[in-house]
């Protein structure tokens, strides 16, 4: 569960997030709409801890952020794109990341690499995938471990239809195991069969699409 | 705090090994390279000057190197003789901890701070990362000067610690420095062991601390400019002779085992030290305190 409390965020002067207050329940895929420059990816900044608010708090599980910790204790993020080291492999890229989280074995990464569908391709190197396998990489390294709030900007971006249906595959599997998952995108028909909660921000500021809705498979 | 600095560490180990290994392989190039042109220096004075025989040994192989330049005054009209292979190989180990995808905020820094869990922890891995590839390529140099010496067949001074290494009398004016005759690493006496080894922890403490303080200049200007800015204050001391100049302490010509006048291992490692603190500070509060925006490559 992450709670935004009046959060107010300005950068030399221009507010980017004017007084967002919004709940994020856990087991349910949230997703975030609005257009470029709404402030979708700088409140997922905020909810991760890369950014402080200049004003008002997030509480990720009970723990308040930059006062009881720094980060989200168990948190996978895919925030403006990926970016992995372009001379290993990317299951190398994601065994270095998996030195950051605890127990994730071999096996669970190779698991991981074939349910993103890069199946094949997981000894290749990063530098000579493709747009969207990037991408792919990008949600496994989100999700690996299974962290309890997972953050996606723009997941479906560069994806193929495949693609996309294997991101909103991973994106219920990963809700349905507990976790809170917050989606940013522009585009909210790619993720609307998925979504359970729904936000729309502009200018800064928030508002509540609809309250839960039943998910597409029930 | 330790358990995010013990991640990040084994992180960064395991995902920039590769790329690291191959930058201290261009050190040690370059290493070997300045240590060639010695050899062929000393060959080529030998041959003008037969009575004088090329008696190089390992502490010239380090100078080959590591030497740097010796206090240059201008005014006495002399010819400079610019420490090219010191410079190449300061340069080379500055470039050897740029690069670092982990902590660059264009990068993969958001990933890895986050996962982290701890802002410090994550800091002090990267200043800890810096020292382990400036250690790796020091010892690479040190590697490569001992290799040369015992191809050259340099002879190891017997006596234990306190055995004499020496200069060639004629390796100064090789490599374009000047020595005071009365130095140890001139005079009969000779450096012992625990000279060199404690000239050697300082030149590697004066290397680590410029690139410490790379390290801490790119947590805020973008790399080119924390490069330049460090190259700037590596060199700075081939035109200024000044103990809190911290480049003066990575060259053994202004050492006060070859000039009278130079500076002694305890003044270094208070200067040195005193520019690893105040980097790891000024980039921990950097740290500390900065959103991480990053922009799409």
């Amino acid at each position: 569960m992450v709670v935004v409390d009046e959060v107010f965020k300005t950068i030399r002067s221009v507010p980017v997030l004017d007084g967002v207050s919004a709940e994020f329940p856990s087991g349910a895929v949230s997703v975030l709409t609005g257009p470029n420059g709404s402030g979708k990816t700088m409140l997922l900044r905020v909810i991760a801890g890369l950014v402080r608010p200049t004003s008002g708090s997030v509480e990720v599980d009970g723990r308040k952020l930059h006062r009881d910790a720094p980060f989200p204790e168990s948190i996978g993020i895919l925030l403006e794109g990926p970016a992995f080291i372009g001379s290993l492999s990317g299951r190398d890229n994601l065994r270095a990341l998996a030195d950051l989280r605890e127990g994730v074995s071999d096996a669970q990464i190779d698991d991981l690499i074939a349910r993103v569908g890069l199946a094949g391709f997981g000894r290749r190197r990063y530098r000579t995938y493709s747009l969207g396998m990037r991408q792919r990489l990008g949600i496994a390294a989100a999700v690996m471990g299974a962290p309890s709030l997972i953050l996606l900007d723009e997941p479906t971006n560069a994806l193929d239809d495949e693609g996309v249906v294997m991101a909103k595959g991973v994106m219920r599997a990963v809700c349905d195991a507990g976790a809170t998952v917050i989606v940013a995108t522009h585009d909210a028909d790619v993720v609307q069969d998925v979504a359970d909660v729904r936000w729309r921000m502009a200018q800064g500021r928030i508002s509540h699409v609809t309250g839960e809705e039943g998910r597409r498979h029930e | 705090m330790w358990q995010a600095f013990v991640r990040t560490l084994r992180c960064e180990g395991r995902a920039q090994a590769r790329p690291a290994a191959l930058r201290v392989l261009a050190v040690c190039l370059f290493a070997s390279l300045a240590c060639f042109l010695l050899c062929a220096q000393a060959v080529v004075h030998s041959g003008i000057d037969g009575a004088q025989s090329a008696r190089l040994g390992f502490l010239d192989f380090l100078a080959a190197v590591l030497a740097g330049e010796g206090d240059y005054d201008p005014s006495l009209g002399e010819r400079r003789a610019v420490p090219v292979g010191w410079l190449c190989v300061g340069v080379c180990m500055l470039l050897v901890t740029l690069p670092d995808p982990l902590h660059d905020p264009r990068h993969m820094q958001p990933l890895t701070m986050v996962l982290s869990g701890s802002r410090v922890g994550w800091w002090l891995a990267s200043c800890a990362w810096v020292a382990l590839c400036c250690l790796t390529a020091f010892i690479g140099i040190v590697a490569v000067c001992i290799a040369w010496g015992a191809c050259w067949g340099a002879a190891v001074p017997s006596g234990g610690a306190s055995a004499g290494l020496r200069l060639w009398e004629k390796t100064p004016e090789l490599l374009g420095f000047d020595a005071s005759a009365a130095a140890p690493a001139l005079s009969g006496r000779g450096m012992g062991w625990r000279d060199v080894l404690a000239w050697l922890s300082c030149s590697w403490l004066a290397l680590t601390s410029v690139c410490l303080v790379q390290r801490a200049l790119v947590a805020m200007l973008p790399a080119p400019v924390a490069f330049s800015l460090t190259l700037a204050m590596l060199s700075a001391p081939l035109f200024v002779f000044h103990p809190w100049l911290v480049g003066s302490h990575a060259m053994l010509a202004r050492s006060t085992f070859v000039i009278n006048n130079g500076f002694s291992p305890s003044c270094a490692l208070g200067v040195t030290l005193a520019h690893v603190a105040a980097a790891m500070c000024l980039g921990a509060a950097m740290t500390l305190r900065r959103d991480v925006v990053g922009q799409r490559r």
